[in-house]
């Protein structure tokens, strides 16, 4: 399958580059150079057009939309992703920037688009329920919970879902998954409530592997954790619509 | 009470400029507003600096000193047209709604009502679509979070998505979000959808009033439509909340 990974130098983005490289055809933008990879420099939340300055360059304008044909599925993990970043960066890195891949991958026909949410764009609910949820029979948030953001890194979070979604009705998308990711590490944090969140490299990596190759049609938000009972999120459509498991556990 | 009324020249800014009359009123639009004083700002632009008047036009303030000491906003600025570009929208309603709503923290002003529309849940419409605009259909209420249609649906459901953030954050008291259905002085004739939405100039006048002059707490959401039954909305959050019916009702009028 041919996938487009916006954010390719990320953290997150080049565990996915290696998962999915042996078995997928990769087209890959960042911001940044992708080490050992042939990449797309590009800003995304720059439409579609280049400045003059580079127009005068090359006889055609790099398009970073270009890329898009002929993808079936676009991974968009680039954004800002401090969550206490100020609107200044959010407003264009993440809303612009996500509206463009978005709008872009429904232009160019793209199937379907995996999308980088978080833990964030439900901040609210999760601290509402708090400490209970953290309980491993206390009440979970789930795949239903409507965006409740308490910063601006998660609104732009829930306005991804949104439009998402938005694409979805309008049918210009077949399918749009919103992974509402924990705390991504290697290891697991010392800090409970942030061990709580915990995904690690291996579920991390499966995960953004089901949400390309799993036979799915619509609009779903799937939580990306670890299997530790201590998680504030109910896992049970996650698994239901991905085939999917977590196999580490932060509590171990 | 202070109330400051952003996009005062519009449509529906001029009827509750004239509705709202006995409150002290401070007029935001990007146009003069006829025949009153009001400030003439851009929202999308918050730099104190670069929107103060120069020096020789001593007396008028920026957009965002008339925020200070104010009881509510009630927030109607915004590119109204439904088929608006993305990034119009994006200048237009989406910064410049956060732009408000940071100013109103900044001010501590406590309420901020904000003129968020059909089209936010619209899709949601469709999705009922045509069982909801029977009487006794499946109505869409307020409980039910926003599934917008097109740029301008999603700019007005991430108003209502900001404004919970800010009550939630506890830098506002309350936000109201208005999804008001389609507003004119009569009702529309041809449109059969359009007249099931109908709001006319009476209601909203005191369906906002209500919301200004409610002191109730948290985020709510409420309906702008009058009393047609074909209604796809169920209104009976909004008459509870605000203590307010509609009077007027396009199948009579």
């Amino acid at each position: 399958m041919r996938v487009l990974i916006t954010g390719a130098a990320g953290r997150i983005g080049s565990q996915v580059v290696e998962e999915l490289s042996d078995s997928h055809d990769l087209c890959l933008i960042d911001l940044r150079p992708v080490r050992h990879r042939n990449s797309i420099i590009a800003d995304l939340s720059r439409s579609l057009s280049s400045s003059p300055w580079t127009s005068w360059f090359k006889s055609k304008p790099a398009r970073w939309s270009g890329a898009f044909e002929g993808a079936q599925v676009v991974i968009h993990l680039a954004a800002d992703i401090d969550p206490g970043a100020p609107w200044q960066s959010i407003l264009p890195n993440n809303i612009q920037g996500t509206w463009n891949v978005i709008q872009t991958a429904a232009e160019h026909r793209v199937r379907r688009v995996v999308f980088a949410s978080s833990n964030w764009a439900v901040k609210a609910v999760e601290q509402k329920l708090a400490p209970d949820c953290y309980r491993p029979d206390g009440p979970k948030i789930d795949s239903t919970t409507a965006p409740s953001p308490l910063t601006a890194y998660g609104l732009s979070k829930a306005f991804g879902e949104l439009a998402g979604r938005m694409f979805v009705d309008e049918g210009s998308l077949d399918s749009f998954v919103a992974v509402r990711i924990g705390n991504y590490q290697p290891k697991p944090s010392t800090d409970k409530i942030v061990r709580a969140r915990w995904i690690g490299v291996e579920d991390i990596r499966s995960l953004f592997r089901r949400c390309v190759e799993a036979d799915l049609k619509g609009f779903h938000v799937v939580y990306g954790v670890s299997a530790q009972t201590t998680a504030p999120y109910d896992l049970s459509e996650t698994v239901q619509v991905l085939s999917w498991f977590p196999q580490q556990c932060a509590e171990e | 009470m202070r109330v400051v009324i952003s996009g005062a020249a519009g449509r529906i800014g001029v009827q509750m400029v004239e509705e709202l009359e006995e409150h002290e009123l401070r007029l935001i639009d990007r146009v003069p507003v006829p025949q009153r004083k009001s400030i003439i700002a851009d929202l999308a632009v918050n730099h104190a600096g670069a929107l103060r008047r120069p020096w020789w036009r001593f007396g008028s303030a920026s957009w965002i000193d008339s925020f200070e000491e104010a009881d509510v906003v009630l927030h109607l600025a915004a590119d109204v047209r439904q088929n608006a570009p993305w990034k119009s929208v994006l200048r237009d309603n989406i910064r410049a709604t956060w732009n408000v709503l940071q100013i109103a923290a900044r001010y501590r002003v406590p309420r901020v009502i904000f003129a968020s529309s059909n089209w936010a849940v619209r899709a949601l419409e469709q999705a009922l679509a045509p069982s909801c605009y029977r009487p006794d259909g499946p109505k869409i209420g307020s409980a039910d979070s926003p599934k917008p249609v097109g740029p301008y649906g999603i700019s007005k459901a991430f108003g209502e998505l900001a404004g919970r953030m800010s009550v939630d954050q506890h830098q506002l008291r309350s936000f109201v979000a208005v999804r008001i259905g389609a507003y004119a002085p009569e009702p529309y004739r041809s449109d059969e959808r359009l007249r099931a939405l109908w709001i006319g100039s009476h209601d909203i006048r005191a369906l906002l009033r209500r919301c200004v002059e409610s002191t109730a707490e948290g985020f709510h959401v409420v309906y702008g439509v009058s009393a047609q039954p074909t209604a796809p909305y169920d209104l009976t959050y909004t008459c509870d909340f605000l203590s307010w019916k509609p009077r007027q009702n396009a199948l009579n009028e």
